[in-house]
């Protein structure tokens, strides 16, 4: 083992044996209840009107997406702030409060926000934070409300490990990423104390946790987290190194996506395939999920984000509801998936969160 | 009697104008050397060893900011090496100098393993509310802690060159910030410059 490995590791240890002892402080002064959010990612939600309609009337829009999301049993929606979200990064100054305004008017939670920032892997770079509007999306962010954001969402912007690279290689990519990871979080104090959550994205180095959170050593976990979204961490890590992750790194976990995930295995070769579906049979114990989320003192979102595919409306063809459609756009625009079939949908999704985190040993007055 | 009272007077009038002179050159010498370096204000804070080889210890630890940031002797906001250019945060104020001693290693600003832009210090009407150091050595020293409106909160821990591991509990702020003694003479200087121009004005009525 390299000297550096093994004293990045006894310091990321030693963070975390104090780290553990953070709850222990807190119930000491006021220890807020703990709660699951149930919670949707509002690209889902972009159908409510048209992309046109969205940006001049981000108010009327708010209005919809809360509606919406109360309609299909979510308390909470967790709003895109990017390009080809429901605000657009160079409007967020005019348009995210007003958008917050209409969707708390419903009565629908919203303090998370998803943002397209990629904190990358040159140490050197701090590009980022201009050309990502890093600034001007948290000052208005921490000013109205907004308490979390999931970042690393899109791929051009995400780390992932060089192909054939190994062992120091891997381990100096990750310290160039932790570096990076320590300007946000600063930037996350100079707002107010937000708590950025890196999304477990398929391709990216989160996608066993491990490596995130090797890069998120010494930062306080009230700034990074984890948003583990367990669909993908599950398909790349079956039967139960996911729940040991989780349970390593709970400290850092502050949002959680919950997704169904299915495996198959190809008759001629055996291979194993594992693929996003509707709540139902699958890979991941949601017993198991909800009560090490339960035992591990979480409290926070259970956000759903729905990749799945549903027969379509005019053909009864699959039709896949990973995107991020406006009204204007495809499948809603063609009628392949209307707005009934969506409510629907995220109806079956939030019971399922319920049921589930109930089973778990959650009380239904925790579940939201 | 009033010969010598007069020339008692005389004699006190020429020592004030001899002192009023010196005090004007020291004053004068001493601006410009505040000019060439910056006054700062010192902050104290201590960490608590709450376990590993050197658990029981407390280190001293102390931080020193341009006190042009910190206008009344009040600073606010976050402070970093670079000044209020280093683009990270945004306009921030300058960190002259941090040095904190464990188990006999000194470690300073620069040894942060993202010096300049790092450390990173933040107060709150002169309340330390933010502490962001990592050194990643060998040895190893992380702190940080963040207050978020409420008590100051962290943790962090320091790995000796045999991988001992102690880990940091408690960490507290010791005091608030004093003018260095440049500063305070010059403000002591400003003060009797005023008083005794205050005097020769009330003098020449």
């Amino acid at each position: 083992m390299e000297r550096r490995d093994f004293l990045a590791g006894a310091a990321a240890a030693a963070y975390l044996v104090k780290e553990v002892g953070f709850p222990a402080e807190a119930s000491a002064q006021t220890a807020p209840p703990q709660q699951l959010v149930t919670s949707i990612w509002s690209r889902h939600v972009q159908w409510v009107r048209t992309e046109a309609d969205t940006r001049a009337d981000p108010f009327g829009t708010g209005v919809a997406i809360g509606e919406a999301i109360l309609a299909g049993g979510y308390a909470a929606v967790d709003l895109t702030v990017r390009d080809g979200g429901h605000v657009l990064p160079s409007q967020v100054a005019t348009h995210l409060p007003l958008m917050l305004n209409g969707i708390r008017s419903t009565g629908a939670i919203c303090d998370h926000i998803g943002v397209n920032f990629g904190p990358p892997a040159d140490p050197l770079n701090t590009g980022w934070i201009a050309s990502q509007f890093v600034h001007e999306i948290l000052s208005v962010a921490g000013a109205n409300g907004i308490r979390k954001y999931r970042y690393n969402n899109a791929g051009n912007t995400v780390p992932s490990f060089p192909a054939n690279t190994f062992g120091q290689q891997m381990t100096t990519f990750l310290d160039g990423v932790r570096v990076n990871h320590r300007r946000l979080a600063a930037i996350n104090a100079q707002y107010g104390g937000l708590c950025g959550v890196a999304h477990t994205h398929g391709g990216n180095i989160g996608n066993t946790v491990e490596p995130y959170a090797y890069s998120m050593q010494g930062i306080d976990p009230r700034l990074i987290g984890i948003n583990l979204a367990i669909g993908h961490v599950a398909s790349g890590a079956p039967g139960t190194a996911w729940q040991i992750a989780m349970r390593r790194w709970m400290p850092y976990i502050k949002c959680v996506a919950p997704e169904d995930v299915a495996a198959t295995v190809n008759a001629t070769t055996g291979a194993l395939s594992i693929g996003r579906v509707a709540p139902g049979p699958g890979i991941i114990n949601w017993t198991t999920f909800y009560s090490l989320l339960r035992l591990g003192g979480y409290s926070g979102a259970a956000e759903n984000q729905l990749e799945y595919g549903i027969p379509n409306a005019t053909t009864g063809a699959n039709v896949s509801l990973n995107n991020a459609a406006f009204a204007n756009q495809n499948p809603i625009a063609n009628g392949q998936v209307t707005p009934a079939m969506m409510i629907a949908e995220f109806k079956r999704n939030s019971d399922a969160i319920r049921a589930r985190a109930v089973a778990g040993g959650w009380t239904a007055a925790q579940v939201i | 009697m009033k010969n010598h009272t007069a020339l008692g007077q005389t004699t006190t009038g020429s020592v004030r104008q001899t002192l009023r002179r010196g005090a004007l050159a020291l004053g004068l010498a001493l601006g410009l050397l505040s000019g060439a370096a910056q006054a700062a204000l010192h902050f104290g804070f201590s960490v608590d060893f709450v376990g590993g080889p050197i658990a029981g210890q407390t280190a001293i630890g102390s931080i020193e900011v341009a006190d042009a940031d910190c206008p009344a002797f009040v600073c606010n906001g976050s402070f970093t090496p670079s000044g209020p250019n280093n683009g990270i945060l945004g306009p921030t104020g300058t960190l002259l100098g941090f040095e904190i001693v464990v188990d006999g290693i000194t470690f300073t600003a620069a040894s942060d393993d993202v010096y300049p832009d790092f450390p990173i210090f933040t107060f709150d009407n002169n309340v330390l509310t933010g502490i962001d150091f990592f050194s990643f050595g060998p040895p190893t020293l992380s702190i940080f802690a963040n207050a978020f409106g409420g008590p100051l909160t962290g943790g962090g821990s320091y790995t000796n060159t045999d991988f001992d591991t102690s880990l940091i509990g408690n960490i507290q702020q010791l005091d608030v910030p004093l003018p260095e003694p440049a500063t305070a003479l010059l403000v002591g200087l400003g003060l009797v410059a005023g008083l005794s121009a205050s005097r020769r004005r009330r003098s020449l009525r």
